[in-house]
């Protein structure tokens, strides 16, 4: 059950008038939390009990690192890092590790394929930065286990994020949330504008990049660097489509979550795209893995080292394939490499300035080719074309790839200018583009295309 | 005024603009009307704007063909051509359709008489109902791959198989009861371009969508009863109609070496034009020299996925082509 399917869209609505109509929040939680485990185990009802399992473990793990004494503590952290990523490591990486130490040593290890939990990555991701909260003694563990696990549950994050951390939305459980009507206003524009992101703009813009990264060799050299911009814009649009509906669904239910992407396209270079791009990993990331690894206080090489290691990490996190790693290893060095220029040249001159967008822009496209190829072959068939090595090939110039990545770059030109882009159902006329929008996606909405990128993560 | 009001004002403004874009250049489907001799026709004198795949916009003949008039009789030496939406060919303007690129190329009327969703057997039909009324010199019988299944299949004009040996059988099309007040519902919204295209999109959406007008252009593999309703549709054409032509135009797969996705549709279509006897043409060849010297696939368009689905401007100027050298041939056999 998507956030942009049909029986999303019927599910939506009836949960919405249900708490509405529920007068004490303590039945509005309730009716919530069955609606999240409903989402959840639409795909499959046995994850259902996996979900609260993995839930009472960390929020028992939580309350033991508190209460323990301070040399026991970091016993009980290393028992819920090791539960955590114990089960990230069985759903996600077993599979992927016998292969490889099969390929390596030339054993026989029984292949392993293991469905994997939606959402796994995300919710083991949150969970850990509760028990490391705790732990740290940044935030007091809630005693309540319904707390926990419906702040764990609600299903607008459940499937691919953002990763709100518990010490952000725990502490929204102290007041009532009522559906409010500047609440729903504000999350149904807010749903709206990531509904169409995801289908009017990612959807054609995945028929494209995926037609082009199934076959590079076929297709020219102009064409690959469309499929490839294609790409870039797919998961964008895609995912920061993604968040906007499970932060304007939070907003409808009265809740907040944090945003998850600033314009990451319009980034100067690449520190300042990790700071807009996928913001709760990447500040997962650097508040958990690269600042336990030792962040920037054990000297300039380790500090670049811990950059490298946490990337390709953050890399690996995204999938079992060692395409992933790769991508993660070249944005990692290209931050301990901007760390090294700007710490030499601190002052960027107009030079840098001038092409810091469009430079930063190329190297993450072609990043993205080692993020979306299946395989090494494929990625190095698809850089070659890039360099125009076998430029020739099927012209295919797409035109609704074209007229999206037209639209793409107008809307960031605008966001550019401190200009805001967003529905404001208070006025009639946000109500009249909204439905023109939805009447043309309508017709125009390639029917092959729905899940979501991150969902595989 | 209140705020439904004022919304209520800028969505009639928008659906209008909307309805007018639509005619011009969104798309606007013709309605479909239905003929018990040989089932589905387009609607006559109707406009029709094809936006999907490719781009064109035209009209309807007097007798629902995307063609001009087609006089009664035919002019001495006309082709008609008969087949299904790779002969009509809506996805490339008039100019750029196989039958009027045959017509230049032989200096002969063609008429296109295609019809999205056609297979031989209503072809067949066609031929019994309406010979009188043209009486071409040449028929040219456009088939492909998807023509296995559409020929046998109970939603369409099919072949079946009694005690009296095979026959051609058209589906009842109701009218009376739900579907046909569903069906005239689907009418009077199709009367709007936009409305036409909602309910399309709509029915796609809901997994409705194949309305077996044939754009899935799938093919199964043949089977013994697949070949035995062709060999005796050819041989029923054959009948009507002696100096009819069959062209094979094949589904490629560019991707891996120019091969056919219908996997025995022309050994099948080609033993039946034999068993009947008549000439058959094979456009593969020819189609897959062109891509072999492009690079550029003969069937998609910039709007549509590559290689896949009708045949765009350059695949019909091929298969045009194809069939001008077998009459070129023919003028000069002794």
């Amino acid at each position: 059950m998507i956030f942009s399917s049909l029986p999303f869209l019927i599910f939506l609505p009836i949960v919405l008038l249900l708490v509405a109509l529920l007068k004490q929040e303590q039945h509005r939680r309730i009716a919530i939390f069955a609606a999240s485990l409903f989402f959840y185990g639409w795909w499959d009802w046995r994850f259902c009990f996996f979900l609260v399992a993995a839930s009472t473990i960390d929020y028992w793990l939580a309350l033991k690192i508190q209460q323990a004494a301070p040399i026991q503590k970091r016993r009980w952290l290393l028992l819920s890092l090791a539960s955590n990523l114990g089960i990230l490591a069985a759903f996600k990486y077993v599979g992927w590790l016998s292969h490889n130490i099969n390929q390596l040593t030339g054993w026989n290890l029984p292949a392993v394929d293991i469905p994997l939990p939606l959402g796994i990555s995300f919710f083991t991701f949150q969970a850990m930065s509760y028990t490391i909260d705790v732990y740290r003694g940044q935030f007091n563990p809630t005693k309540r286990w319904f707390d926990f696990s419906f702040s764990m549950s609600f299903f607008p994050h459940l499937i691919a994020g953002p990763i709100v951390r518990a010490s952000h939305f725990i502490p929204q459980l102290d007041k009532e949330h009522p559906i409010e009507r500047d609440n729903l206003l504000d999350g149904l524009a807010t749903f709206s504008k990531g509904f169409l992101k995801k289908t009017l703009l990612a959807d054609q813009f995945a028929v494209c990049a995926d037609v082009v990264f199934a076959n590079p060799a076929f297709f020219s050299s102009g064409t690959v660097w469309l499929g490839v911009a294609a790409y870039t814009a797919q998961i964008y649009y895609d995912f920061s489509g993604y968040t906007d509906m499970a932060i304007g669904l939070a907003r409808m239910f009265g809740f907040q979550f944090p945003n998850n992407f600033d314009h990451p396209y319009l980034s100067g270079n690449i520190t300042d795209f990790w700071r807009r791009w996928h913001i709760s990993l990447s500040s997962w990331l650097r508040d958990y893995l690269y600042i336990s690894l030792g962040g920037n206080r054990k000297g300039r090489l380790r500090t670049y080292v811990n950059l490298a290691l946490t990337m390709l990490l953050g890399g690996l996190w995204h999938g079992a394939n060692w395409t992933f790693v790769v991508w993660g290893g070249l944005h990692g060095l290209a931050l301990a490499m901007h760390k090294l220029i700007s710490e030499r040249w601190p002052n960027p001159g107009q030079v840098r300035r001038l092409l810091g967008v469009p430079l930063t822009l190329l190297f993450v496209m072609v990043c993205w080719v080692f993020f979306r190829a299946p395989s090494f072959d494929v990625a190095s068939i698809v850089l070659r074309k890039m360099a125009f090595i076998d430029s020739v090939g099927c012209d295919w110039p797409y035109v609704q790839a074209l007229l999206g990545l037209g639209a793409a770059i107008g809307a960031h030109v605008y966001v550019a200018f401190d200009r805001r882009l967003a529905f404001d159902f208070r006025k009639p006329i946000f109500l009249t583009i909204l439905v023109v929008a939805l009447i043309i996606d309508l017709m125009f909405a390639p029917t092959s295309h729905g899940a979501f990128i991150y969902f595989q993560f | 005024m209140s705020y439904f009001a004022r919304f209520a004002a800028q969505l009639a403004v928008a659906l209008v603009v909307l309805e007018l874009l639509s005619r011009v250049v969104l798309g606007h489907k013709p309605a479909l009307r239905y003929d018990k001799r040989y089932d589905r026709l387009s609607a006559p004198n109707q406009n029709v704007v094809e936006a999907q795949e490719g781009f064109s916009r035209g009209r309807t003949n007097e007798l629902g063909n995307l063609d001009s008039p087609m006089p009664s009789p035919l002019p001495a030496h006309a082709i008609l051509a008969l087949g299904d939406s790779l002969t009509e060919a809506r996805q490339v303007g008039h100019a750029d359709r196989w039958p009027e690129r045959l017509a230049a190329l032989t200096q002969r009327e063609v008429y296109n008489a295609g019809q999205r969703g056609w297979s031989p057997a209503n072809a067949l039909g066609y031929l019994q109902a309406e010979k009188q009324r043209f009486a071409p010199e040449y028929v040219v019988l456009q088939v492909s791959g998807n023509d296995i299944d559409d020929m046998v299949s109970e939603k369409r004009p099919h072949v079946v198989e009694g005690v009296e040996g095979l026959s051609l059988k058209v589906p009842k099309r109701g009218k009376s009861g739900m579907a046909a007040k569903i069906n005239k519902a689907k009418e009077l919204v199709s009367r709007s371009a936009l409305g036409g295209n909602l309910i399309t999109a709509g029915l796609t959406v809901l997994g409705a969508g194949n309305d077996g007008s044939g754009n899935a252009l799938g093919c199964s593999p043949p089977t013994a009863f697949n070949t035995k309703a062709a060999n005796w549709l050819l041989a029923q054409i054959r009948a009507e109609h002696a100096k009819t032509v069959v062209i094979y135009l094949p589904l490629l797969n560019y991707y891996e070496g120019c091969s056919d996705k219908c996997t025995g549709a022309a050994e099948l279509f080609r033993n039946a034009a034999a068993t009947a006897g008549l000439p058959f043409v094979d456009a593969t060849a020819a189609l897959c020299s062109s891509f072999a010297q492009t690079h550029q696939p003969l069937h998609g368009f910039w709007n549509s996925l590559p290689g896949v689905g009708h045949l765009n401007s350059e695949g019909n100027d091929v298969v045009a082509h194809v069939l001008a050298d077998y009459f070129a041939g023919q003028k000069a056999a002794p």
